[in-house]
């Protein structure tokens, strides 16, 4: 599992690593150069030193031209000198020195190699410009210090670097505190608790991630709000016809004639038919409900639709003596995209209620027309119709139209909405004709 | 007895009516809030069954209503929602009583029982006047331990006097509480019904005061 907090660690130790590397790299450029000026101003001074004492020096040695001085330190193998006379002659060396000259400029710095070796060389005339004296010194003297001081940081590093793994491991689980207290807060949180996140405290880097949380948060809140609502609804308006039923029933058991009893008896029957209706519109609702778009589709003609669903209502109609029509346009002109079945409970619902809300011996018309690259349907009643002011509410769920009079669900028009919203198709309620009834308009997209 | 019962649904307000018919209650049905505040502004009732999800005035707004305009008499709510929220409303709001869709007929009718028995100052089930007995709830009638048959008219008219002892009650009265809305009355029924529990128990049962009305005497005075 990728962890946030190694993650920082190893970039974090990276960079430490990399700073300290170019760090004592750069150390040991410097050094090098410091040590070399530093050398080359003792390399001066040496030869200073060598030409003051030359006068007795030179007696001294005299008898042994070009006799090399015993070794004096540890560093001496790397430091050589030569003096040499007007003549071209060699009148003193260091052991490390060779018997040829060491440069061959007379004053100031030079380099020379010797048996493989890099030298430094500095070289003047004493005072009276009676010897030349050149001192020299191994380069690798110089490489050796400067690698020193750079091997001091690289060995530091060393010790330092697991030290400051630890201490920087403690301090990036201390910078990542407020993460985990997120974590903690919303694992210890009840699984039903969808208050949001407080973010006033919370790192500016969190409150994306808080906000994002929040928003799913309020998301995840008013879906379960609408489902508990809808839940609550639905179990309230089965508790009337449920209560009607069992009112109805007890009347018939505590019917004092036959008369009394067999009308209570036909009470229940419509009791029951109405709390199962209202079952068939819960679970058609339940079921369309979290389909965001339809399944696969098909070309549907709605005149076929249309002549199938009025066929269905017939006997429906023709206890209220209800006439049927259907005023449409051909089969070719009628086909929209869909899904058959949903379209087909739609016009139900639209024809039921037509039929439902109308008065008796009064009439139905359903009429499907061709409007460009529309098809529009259009379902016809003479009943109450559906005042202005409240034809935006009869959509919303168990709403019903007041003094109606009838004992719908108050779902049938949700349902016809949800359909009609899957399909694209936009809805319009309007009075029928003569201010009388209504009058409700769908229009499709045509299929192409 | 007599009921106001406000119920929007056809099927449960028919039910309803027809069961507490058979329990001997006179039942006026108004079917939306504002029919209710009228039927409470005319009549007098012995109590109310409110369902609370009303068309035009909520059944809340109705007991808000009649409460703050002083009607006082018993009233029982019929609610679908059942959370305890839903029921302390209902009762801080003014209701004496609730009960649950879907209820019992038998539970609505006792309840009424209790509701009308405690609001006429009486706690005992069963009302005695000397040797009469009345049983509200078994709908019997004892005179002397013998038990007496009566109609459900006349019963109810011996149960609303003897809820009234010692006052008079007129005729119009008798006819509100003894008949529902649309009920056919007979203008000498009340006579005929007196006439009958007079037959039926003691000829000096009920006092008529011609003009007035009808009552029965306190126990002391009884047939003296």
């Amino acid at each position: 599992m990728p962890s946030l907090r190694r993650r920082l660690l190893l970039l974090l130790a990276g960079t430490v690593l990399l700073g300290w590397l170019a760090a004592a790299l750069f150390s040991y450029v410097d050094a090098r150069h410091e040590i070399g000026e530093m050398l080359d101003a003792q390399l001066a001074q040496s030869a200073g030193l060598i030409a003051a004492q030359l006068e007795h020096e030179i007696e001294d040695a005299h008898e042994s031209a070009g006799a090399a001085l015993p070794r004096l330190y540890k560093h001496e193998r790397n430091i050589a000198f030569q003096v040499w006379d007007r003549d071209g002659e060699l009148r003193l060396r260091s052991t490390s020195a060779p018997t040829t000259r060491l440069a061959a400029r007379e004053a100031g710095f030079d380099e020379a190699v010797l048996e493989g070796q890099r030298w430094r060389v500095f070289s003047r005339w004493d005072e009276e410009d009676r010897y030349l004296v050149q001192v020299a010194e191994r380069y690798a003297l110089r490489d050796e210090l400067a690698q020193n001081v750079a091997g001091h940081l690289l060995h530091t590093l060393l010790f330092a670097l697991p030290i400051l793994a630890l201490l920087m491991w403690f301090a990036v689980g201390a910078g990542l505190a407020p993460l985990a207290r997120l974590a903690a807060e919303i694992g210890q949180r009840a699984p039903d608790n969808l208050a949001p996140l407080a973010d006033e405290n919370a790192p500016r880097e969190v409150r994306p991630l808080l906000a994002s949380l929040n928003a799913l948060f309020a998301r995840v809140r008013a879906t379960m709000a609408q489902e508990r609502r809808f839940t609550a609804d639905a179990a309230h308006e089965l508790r009337t016809p449920l209560a009607a039923v069992k009112t109805q029933a007890q009347v018939a058991l505590g019917a004092r004639d036959e008369d009394e009893r067999s009308r209570a008896l036909n009470q229940v029957v419509a009791g029951t038919d109405r709390a199962a209706r209202l079952v068939e519109q819960l679970l058609a609702l339940a079921r369309l409900d979290p389909q965001a778009t339809l399944g696969p589709t098909v070309k549907v003609s709605l005149r076929q639709l249309a002549a199938e669903c009025l066929a269905a209502l017939t006997p429906q109609a023709a206890r209220k003596d209800i006439a049927l029509g259907l005023q449409a346009v051909e089969d070719d002109s009628a086909l929209v995209v869909g899904d058959a079945s949903l379209l087909a409970a739609l016009l139900r619902n639209l024809v039921d209620n037509a039929v439902r809300y109308g008065p008796e011996h009064s009439e139905v018309e359903v009429a499907i027309v061709r409007e460009g690259q529309a098809v529009l349907l259009r379902v016809i009643d003479q009943g109450p119709g559906i005042p202005a002011d409240e034809r935006e509410r009869v959509f919303a769920r168990f709403y019903r139209v007041l003094g109606s009079g009838e004992a719908g669900s108050g779902l049938g028009l949700s349902i016809v909405r949800r359909i009609a919203d899957l399909h694209q198709a936009s809805m319009a309620l309007d009075d029928g004709p003569g201010g009388r009834g209504l009058v409700v308009t769908m229009r499709f997209p045509a299929a192409v | 007895m007599k009921i106001l019962l406000v119920e929007d649904d056809h099927l449960l307000g028919d039910g309803i009516r027809s069961g507490l018919a058979q329990a001997g209650f006179a039942v006026d049905w108004a079917h939306d809030g504002r029919e209710a505040e009228l039927a409470l502004a005319a009549e007098t009732y012995d109590a109310v069954v409110l369902d609370l999800g009303l068309p035009k005035l909520s059944g809340s707004e109705v007991l808000r209503r009649a409460r703050a305009g002083g009607v006082a008499l018993p009233v029982l709510i019929l609610t679908a929602r059942d959370t305890v929220a839903d029921r302390v409303a209902g009762l801080d709001g003014g209701a004496d009583d609730y009960l649950v869709k879907p209820f019992d007929l038998a539970e609505l009718q006792a309840r009424l029982r209790a509701l009308i028995r405690r609001a006429h100052g009486q706690t005992a089930a069963l009302l005695h006047h000397g040797e009469l007995e009345l049983d509200p709830a078994a709908r019997t009638v004892r005179w002397q331990g013998q038990l007496v048959a009566l109609s459900v008219r006349e019963f109810a008219l011996l149960h609303e006097l003897l809820c009234h002892v010692g006052c008079v009650l007129s005729k119009s009265q008798i006819e509100e509480k003894l008949y529902g809305w649309g009920e056919e009355i007979e203008s000498n029924a009340v006579e005929v019904y007196v006439h009958h529990l007079r037959r039926k128990i003691d000829p000096a049962l009920i006092r008529t005061l011609r003009g007035v009305g009808y009552m029965i005497d306190k126990a002391d005075k009884a047939f003296s």
